[in-house]
């Protein structure tokens, strides 16, 4: 080779290098394989790596391994310890092993929402609450918040709380409407078919139960539930956090117009934007910002089997039927229909019209006296449309 | 013959001045950015006043429909206090700072944590619009919006490169709406905007 011959090849390569440099900042969105799916989970994390290389190495999260690289997103900087929650998302390796683009850790935090039963007579609050039927101890380091609504008996709260070896500890309280259900997110500590225990709370699970994910010791999961008369919790859906494309089902979610409903009721089969979509009694449908009609826009969230969609969650967005305020009450039933449970109501002073699409709840303690608690939407004539209403069997309900 | 080498050599070395020039000016991503970084010597410091808000509403301004106050002990990420905005129900909270970024920042780096917590369904009902806006109250930019579907009481950081914004005056602002139901907690704390001045600094590139 000649000196000019090389001199010609190195200015080839060297332009050739030049423009792959060049390329550089787009070159990486366009290389690799195509990527695995993308797994969630939320467990309690039961190993994190050494203090010396930490957060680097392999973590362990409800049983699970997870590898942290250079490349994990782990939120916040300041160390996690074994016992601590986490939020993870990871893509599966070639050889299976879970590698994790973003870690999220928290702390054990149960969050309970439900209705105060009692509170402490001190006026800081410090002592023993009974929340959801809960027993919640609150010290002179809870913090409280009447900001959203009062905290008072007969209102509701969201409790976060820390388990410790004599019961939960309050570490922060807020006053919030009041809910159609009770919820509480926690981990779990043990399940089977008739009982789950979520960070110590015990929730029974009954055949009409609707379980999403597949439950596991140490994952986090969410209840819905209702509150029983004997102060019990009874859950219609329990929700585990945990997402794996290939053994949990395809999730969905879409925005579309109510096309057509169930001849009666709210519960079968719905066509929403030329979909249908299957409500069970497992499905929440919140209808605070207007009430479901055809026309109404909705927010749907579920699962798709074949051409359906499973609905978990439909909330709507705006109604035709949606002129009013969405109010909720409770108070003791003084007058009801002349027969059956469709009609007109007087509950608190207030007639309430109970509808083939109010969701009922405890309609076997129906009757002059007992306590109601409704949600719906209030006409300008005071008129209460009724979408949800939960009946107990004393003045005073359950605690 | 010695002059066309000449000239061969002259035109070689423009080549090689214009491929540095380029080099040094190219818009390199992100983990190029080490690398410039290390050939300056910039001084750093932060401008944000009260940005973790322990010193209660110290440095900014605030303002809620409801009446509250906006810095609040009942969900800090770190020390006693932060901002709480939302809350309640038809709530329209702002909470800002002015702040002048001096001009010839090599880079402006504006960061705060953020939670909510929620009795929406999961859908954005509620929000918080993050955003930097001159002194007349003009729109700069919308840096983000937090609404009631975020995953709830997860502190996650949010970070913005404010570089563009050296030798102006702007304004940090906060501002959360609530609708008539279900209310939203908007959280933040640990806020911070660390600017760095110095001059740029291009490395000689060397061929052998």
């Amino acid at each position: 080779m000649n000196g000019q011959m090389f001199r010609r090849l190195s200015s080839v390569l060297g332009a050739f290098l030049l423009a792959v440099l060049l390329c550089l900042p787009a070159l990486p969105a366009q290389a690799g394989p195509t990527p695995q799916p993308v797994v969630k989970f939320a467990g309690v994390i039961n190993v994190v790596p050494p203090a010396a290389d930490y957060p680097l190495g392999t973590w362990q999260v409800a049983g699970r391994a997870v590898i942290v690289n250079a490349s994990t997103r782990v939120l916040p900087a300041t160390p996690a310890t074994p016992g601590m929650w986490a939020d993870v998302t990871a893509r599966p390796a070639a050889d299976g092993a879970l590698v994790a683009q973003r870690i999220v850790v928290m702390p054990a935090e149960v969050r309970i929402k439900g209705p105060i039963g009692e509170k402490p007579a001190d006026p800081t609050g410090v002592g023993t609450w009974i929340i959801a039927g809960i027993p919640i101890t609150a010290t002179v380091e809870t913090r409280f918040s009447e900001r959203g609504a009062a905290l008072e008996v007969g209102g509701w709260a969201e409790v976060f709380a820390t388990e410790t070896p004599t019961g939960l500890v309050a570490v922060r309280m807020r006053g919030i409407e009041p809910q159609e259900d009770v919820n509480v997110f926690g981990a779990i500590q043990s399940f089977n078919d008739t009982l789950w225990v979520l960070s110590s709370i015990p929730i029974t699970v009954i055949t009409d139960t609707l379980i999403i994910g597949t439950p596991a010791v140490d994952l986090l999961a969410m209840a819905d539930a209702s509150l029983q008369p004997d102060g019990s919790l009874q859950a219609w859906r329990l929700k585990v956090s945990v997402l794996e494309p290939g053994t949990t089902p395809v999730p969905v979610a879409f925005t579309g117009t109510v096309e057509a409903l169930p001849p009666r009721g709210l519960l079968g089969m719905w066509t929403v934007s030329g979909r249908p979509v299957v409500v069970s009694a497992g499905t929440a449908i919140n209808q605070t910002k207007g009430l479901v009609v055809v026309g109404a826009e909705v927010y749907v969230v579920g699962w798709q089997a074949g051409d359906r969609v499973i609905a978990t969650l439909i909330v709507v967005l705006s109604s035709p039927q949606s002129s009013g305020q969405f109010v909720r009450f409770s108070g003791p039933i003084q007058q009801m229909p002349a027969s059956g449970l469709l009609g007109e109501w007087r509950i608190a002073d207030r007639t309430v019209l109970v509808t083939e699409r109010t969701r009922l709840a405890g309609t076997r303690y129906a009757r002059v006296g007992a306590r109601a608690e409704v949600g719906g939407m209030q006409a300008a004539d005071g008129t209460v449309t009724a979408t949800w209403m939960m009946i107990w069997p004393t003045a005073g309900g359950p605690r | 013959m010695r002059a066309a080498k000449n000239r061969r050599r002259i035109v070689s070395l423009l080549s090689v001045l214009a491929a540095a020039a380029l080099l040094a000016t190219w818009p390199w991503p992100a983990q190029f950015a080490a690398r410039s970084a290390a050939a300056q010597a910039p001084t750093c410091r932060e401008l944000l006043v009260n940005g973790g808000f322990e010193e209660g509403d110290t440095g900014w301004s605030q303002s809620s429909a409801g009446g509250y106050g906006l810095i609040s002990d009942f969900h800090p990420r770190t020390g006693r206090l932060a901002a709480f905005l939302g809350g309640a129900n038809q709530a329209d909270d702002r909470l800002s700072q002015q702040i002048a970024l001096p001009a010839g920042v090599i880079s402006a780096t504006l960061s705060f944590w953020w939670a909510i917590s929620t009795t929406e369904p999961g859908v954005a009902f509620d929000r918080m619009a993050v955003s930097l806006r001159r002194p007349d109250g003009a729109l700069l930019a919308d840096l983000m919006t937090i609404d009631s579907s975020a995953a709830e009481n997860l502190w996650d950081l949010a970070e913005f490169d404010l570089t563009g914004y050296g030798g102006q005056s702007v304004i940090l602002a906060f501002h959360a709406t609530t609708d008539a139901n279900n209310a939203t907690d908007f959280y933040v704390d640990d806020a911070s905007l660390v600017v760095c001045l110095g001059s740029k600094v291009y490395l000689p590139i060397l061929l052998r």
